[in-house]
């Protein structure tokens, strides 16, 4: 290694560590015995997400009346099929996009123990989509409801740039320990899953 | 030795004179009890949640003392990962190699040294005061994160390592932003909330560099993983087209595995959540054929007195993993609340890890003083730091120091009479009787010294 490499000059300071066995990972248990759809729904309820269960012939259709009244639909191209998006990104550019009202993403997963949902930017095409709209609907393969958050990160072999687990809508209780909804990102959060 | 010890006596009163003042302030006093209890309370309730808790903390303990103990080859597999995946890693030893990095990157940005910089919540980024370095270099910085973004208009440090304006409430809050829109905004939480919102959306939509911390870094994958709740850091991270990490080096995981079990206990133990509302997991810059993203992704690691730290008998500090959980419990932080540490850092870990980074600074060095070494702490800590070991430690490094020839001579002389058994007689005979007046004591009017420790002590029984 060179002497005036940064990185080993940083590295050669720290001390060389004893090869040691790994530590021990548990998965996580929980007390809650709910299982499955049923669990995923109540846990992102609890969070203030809504949700509903639809067919695929039906997606387009509940995306366009869960956005009446919320403003223009902005997706990525073939986010659900049939649904023709008032907006396409990225081809709308991103001040249109910001000004949009609902955003529409498939899911890769979710995660019943907690109500998560997991999105990634290589299938998503876009991680503004669900990023600037005060709305986004999460389109979520029933199949692909697991148990958690951490089952997932598990299996996963090669990550994408961005992968986000979102658990429940945008939040802080920075003032006065109170709790607000829709801070910067999407304060309502709408779970479509398809059967 | 004699201008040390002036010189101890006066931080020793300077803490001392903080945390009166502080004490005295009501409105702190109630703002920081009400927060540490719901954040302490909503803690116990999602640990209940998981039927293996103590399992976990075993796990994450041993995780974190594991990767602090072979940080070097973990760090080189993450930086030859994350290299490869098209990142930047920049070493930084101190603060000023650590921002004069970053002021470097800002200055070679297509918005170039006068960006506007969206800024995530980062205590890596408190610790080398970044904010002043990029503003005195052009940059206009913004807090993003609604507390912090509270306490840069009040010109303050953060007072919580996860809620960094509790000590402020919404009518503090009211004015500062009725004073940066120049309209009223009034002190309605909700609508605090929306001006920050609309206030914040602009400088995502206009910056150049956007800047965030890192709760872990996963070595495995290259990975840098980010949790918050409000989506601006998911913002910082995404809109601009530079993003910037800064890191504490000592903040990182061997795999997957590891980061889920460290997840599992980070968020229950901060705020009560099973998961922070986002959990990034940032695996390297912009690819090909995706819409958006940045195209540089940079990632600062900063030593910053840690690995002198890691040669001491203090490394298991760096355990850390910056829960707040034990500011919560703790009965002097509770009573006082962060400023008065005058540290990045407060409560138990704030009294530890201060004086272990600043070695160098007095006032650094009387904060393990500020504990009542009932353990709360150390009981709370998800990954099982011995906090109140530790601090009992960094009190004996001190002793030595901070004993006046007085106290020295004292008790030395008192661990010779009580070696004689005829004087250790009489000493307990005096007791007896001393404890006795007690009771008069107790009737003196509630003014002075008796009256204050009356007031919340009790005296053992004598025999
Ligand atoms: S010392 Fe432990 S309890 Fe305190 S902030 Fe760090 S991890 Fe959390």
């Amino acid at each position: 290694m060179n002497a005036h490499n940064p990185k080993s000059a940083f590295l050669t300071r720290l001390p060389e560590g004893e090869a040691t066995q790994p530590p021990p990972t548990p998965v996580a248990q929980y007390v809650s015995d709910r299982k499955g759809t049923q669990a995923f729904i109540a846990a992102w309820g609890a969070l203030g997400g809504t949700s509903q269960i639809a067919s695929a012939a039906e997606a387009a259709v509940a995306v366009k009346t869960y956005s009446r009244g919320r403003g223009d639909i902005l997706a990525s191209p073939g986010a659900v099929e049939g649904l023709v998006p008032d907006l396409t990104w990225p081809d709308c550019g991103r001040q249109a996009a910001a000004a949009a009202g609902v955003g529409v993403v498939r899911a890769e997963a979710a995660a019943q123990a907690t109500g998560s949902v997991i999105i990634r930017s290589d299938t998503n095409l876009g991680r503004s989509v669900s990023l600037l709209p005060p709305a986004c609907v999460f389109v979520i393969d029933e199949s692909t409801i697991m148990e958690s958050l951490g089952a997932y990160l598990r299996r996963l072999s090669a990550l994408p740039s961005q992968l986000v687990a979102v658990t429940g809508p945008s939040r802080s209780a920075d003032i006065e320990s109170t709790l607000v909804i829709g801070v910067h990102g999407p304060g309502e959060v709408h779970a479509l899953i398809i059967r | 030795m004699a201008s040390t010890t002036a010189t101890e006596a006066a931080t020793l009163n300077s803490f001392n004179t903080r945390a009166r003042q502080a004490l005295r302030d009501e409105r702190l006093r109630d703002a920081v009890a009400r927060s540490t209890d719901l954040l302490g309370s909503r803690r116990v309730e999602a640990l209940s949640e998981l039927a293996n808790a103590d399992e976990l903390r075993d796990a994450a303990a041993a995780i974190r003392s594991a990767s602090v103990s072979r940080l070097r080859s973990l760090l080189d597999e993450w930086s030859d990962n994350f290299t490869a995946l098209g990142g930047t890693v920049h070493w930084a030893r101190d603060a000023a190699e650590a921002t004069g990095a970053i002021a470097e990157i800002v200055a070679a940005s297509p918005a170039g040294p006068g960006a506007v910089v969206a800024k995530g919540k980062s205590m890596a980024s408190e610790e080398i005061h970044l904010n002043e370095v990029l503003a005195s270099a052009g940059a206009d910085v913004i807090e993003t994160d609604l507390g912090e973004f509270i306490i840069q208009l009040a010109g303050e440090a953060p007072s919580h390592i996860i809620a960094p304006a509790l000590h402020k409430d919404r009518f503090q809050i009211a004015d500062l932003f009725t004073a940066d829109s120049g309209q009223a905004v009034s002190a309605e939480i909700h609508e605090e909330a929306a001006y920050a919102r609309d206030r914040l959306r602009r400088a995502f939509l206009d910056a150049g560099v956007g800047i965030t911390g890192v709760n872990f870094a996963v070595a495995s994958t290259g990975s840098i993983c980010l949790v918050e709740n409000e989506g601006n850091g998911r913002m910082c991270s995404s809109l601009p087209s530079v993003h910037v990490a800064i890191m504490g080096m000592e903040r990182i995981v061997a795999d997957l595995a590891e980061l889920d079990v460290m997840l599992n206990l980070l968020a229950r133990s901060a705020t009560g959540q099973a998961l922070t509302v986002y959990t990034n997991l940032i695996t390297g810059p912009r690819r090909d054929g995706e819409a958006d993203g940045p195209e540089n992704l940079h990632v600062v690691v900063l030593d910053g007195g840690r690995s002198a730290a890691l040669h001491s008998q203090y490394s298991s500090a760096l355990s850390c993993i910056r829960c707040g959980a034990c500011l919560n419990v703790c009965p002097v932080y509770r009573q006082v609340g962060g400023h008065v540490y005058e540290s990045v850092y407060s409560g138990p870990i704030g009294a530890v890890l201060t004086p272990i980074l600043r070695p160098d600074d007095p006032s650094a060095r009387e904060l393990p003083e500020a504990s009542s070494l009932c353990g709360a702490c150390t009981e709370a800590c998800p990954v099982q730091i011995p906090l109140h070991d530790l601090l009992l430690k960094l009190r004996l490094e001190r002793a030595p120091e901070s004993a006046t020839a007085t106290r020295r001579w004292g008790f030395r002389l008192w661990s010779l009479a009580w070696s004689l058994p005829l004087v250790r007689h009489i000493s307990r005979v005096l007791t007896r009787l001393g404890l006795r007046c007690t009771r008069v004591l107790r009737r003196l009017p509630s003014r002075g010294w008796p009256g204050a420790w009356n007031k919340c002590r009790d005296l053992p029984r004598a025999r």
